[in-house]
């Protein structure tokens, strides 16, 4: 890894990573955030080791997201258009329609749940480590809001990173 | 969309990043271009046509090319007395 110019027409300075490296990287920062989610969703407080290890996997989430955003895939993920040929326009506008089609599957997927576990009679918050809480917190509303921006911020570099063939400028 | 920018390219000796630079786009671009993973505009057809010294219809067709083999022994039969 290391910081070298981009060969958009900016020239910004820009982490460069391999796809390879983008690609594990994108796979590790946005589960680790839904799984740090999850898991803070159902846990109880009681095993501080745990829930220091469940903090640790925000802290991975996020830390992948910010390099993922600072590397050479951001120049085009969220470039202007003077800033990148056609090609990379047509690519980046691609990769913004399939994080909208993210965040309005989760929005459906969330609304969904709530129905169908506001439809159930379940018990009130327990604390238990199983079984949906009906109380959804301030807390828990937070936490969904930053795993929703950091995953969605980082999601069109996510897919440009896919979709890099990772060939050579020379040729 | 077919094209032989890779064919005009090396004719021309030039690498893919110096084309680039001459049209004005990512050197990946011109991969993608070469490889018909990307139909270019009209504005940048023009540009490589005008850049590669050749009309764009020499350089991109709906069809696939004949291929440079087969023209060149039809060229050489006909003019074999």
């Amino acid at each position: 890894m290391m910081l070298r110019k981009t060969t958009t027409k900016t020239n910004r300075y820009a982490l460069a990573i391999s796809p390879r490296v983008a690609r594990v990287l994108s796979v590790l920062s946005i589960g680790s955030l839904w799984a740090w989610f999850f898991l803070k969703f159902y846990l109880t407080a009681e095993s501080t080791w745990l829930m220091r290890a469940v903090g640790e996997l925000a802290l991975l989430g996020v830390g992948g997201s910010m390099i993922l955003f600072a590397t050479q895939y951001l120049n085009q993920a969220y470039g202007e258009d003077h800033e990148i040929d056609e090609r990379e326009r047509s690519a980046r506008d691609r990769a913004h329609r399939v994080a909208l089609n993210y965040v309005l599957w989760v929005f459906v997927l969330t609304f969904v749940t709530l129905e169908v576990a506001g439809a159930r009679d379940v018990p009130k918050a327990t604390g238990s480590a199983i079984g949906f809480p009906a109380v959804i917190s301030k807390g828990v509303v937070e936490n969904f809001l930053v795993v929703l921006f950091f995953t969605t911020f980082a999601l069109p570099p996510a897919i440009l990173a896919w979709w890099d063939r990772g060939e050579s400028d020379e040729g | 969309m077919h094209n032989r920018i890779a064919l005009f390219r090396a004719e021309r000796g030039l690498s893919r990043k110096a084309l680039a630079e001459a049209v004005d786009v990512n050197p990946q671009t011109i991969g993608f271009l070469e490889r018909g993973d990307y139909s270019p505009s009209v504005e940048l057809a023009l540009r490589l046509a005008q850049v590669l010294g050749a009309r764009v219809e020499m350089l991109f067709a709906l069809d696939p090319f004949p291929s440079l083999a087969d023209q060149l022994g039809a060229t050489a039969e006909s003019e074999t007395p």
